[in-house]
């Protein structure tokens, strides 16, 4: 009921005969928006395209995230083991050097 | 409104992207699609051509200027469209705010649906003229309701107004705007 009374009330007001815009008007329009685009604070500029696809992904952009600092913690934890086995390597050779002697 | 934006609202998001970059073909189409209505809207909310036009370039600037939260959860003319009320809005506050304010609706009366019979058999002049007689504020909500689909709460929050407010005013608007049409059609008669 609600949505034909609103289309009926469209119907009346559509046959509101609007003045013409003047001519050229969308080319001004046009004009403006150019001039506003090269002379303004670009949003691009503000924000680059990966930081403004960013802002519509968050989701995607939490998982780099996690992914990113979990890679990073294990590659960490890597490198600190494998420098322990690297200096009991050396601890045993050179023991091993030392009683063959 | 959706939470998740549909295909064509994503088409329209990605083309506003492309119109913002620069892309000169882009900012034609957008203009294109948006100009022509948003101003018609503007006309109809202020009557007059000049005012009209600039309120549309502004909005056109406003887009520009916000395209970063346009997430594409409506369509694109809807948030135009409500970019253009506003300023409409603005521009009746500052030109006349004592008019825009006496005609706040306090009354509350029972609402009825309300039969638009012949909707189509008025001519322009008399719904012009039956348009006119309604306070500025019915204008924007009856417009607003009509042409941008915006519930009574959102036209509330653009108005400062509560839903049930809202509601009055739009049942008042139509009625005062059936009255009008009426009458101009007996006089017409009686000619």
């Amino acid at each position: 009921m609600r949505s034909n009374d609103k289309m009926d009330l469209k119907k009346v007001l559509d046959q509101i005969e609007v003045q013409d815009s003047s001519t050229h008007f969308e080319q001004r329009i046009y004009q403006d928006w150019q001039r506003t685009v090269s002379n303004g604070i670009h949003p691009a500029h503000r924000f680059s395209n990966v930081l403004v696809l960013a802002r519509l992904h968050p989701k995607i952009v939490g998982l780099i995230a996690i992914v990113a600092i979990t890679a990073s913690v294990l590659l960490g934890q890597h490198l600190l083991t494998s420098q322990d086995e690297e200096l009991h390597r050396i601890d045993a050779l050179s023991e091993l050097s030392l009683s063959t002697l | 409104m959706t939470l998740f934006p549909s295909k064509q609202h994503r088409i329209e998001q990605a083309l506003l992207k492309r119109a913002v970059a620069g892309n000169s073909q882009a900012s034609k189409e957008v203009i294109r699609l948006l100009s022509s209505p948003a101003y018609s809207l503007a006309w109809k909310m202020l009557g007059k051509k000049e005012d009209a036009e600039d309120v549309v370039q502004e909005a056109f600037i406003r887009l520009w200027k916000s395209a970063d939260t346009f997430l594409g959860k409506s369509g694109l003319s809807t948030y135009f469209y409500t970019i253009v009320s506003n300023l409409c809005l603005d521009r009746i506050k500052s030109v006349n705010k004592g008019f825009f304010e006496e005609f706040d609706e306090f009354e509350h009366h029972p609402m009825q649906e309300i039969e638009w019979n012949n909707a189509k058999s008025f001519d322009a002049e008399s719904v012009q003229k039956a348009l006119n007689a309604l306070s500025s504020k019915q204008r924007m909500a009856m417009l607003m309701w009509a042409y941008q689909d915006l519930t009574a709460e959102q036209i509330g929050d653009a108005l400062g107004m509560n839903k049930n407010s809202v509601d009055q005013l739009l049942y008042r608007a139509k009625l005062k705007l059936k009255a009008q049409l009426e009458k101009g059609e007996s006089h017409a008669i009686e000619r």
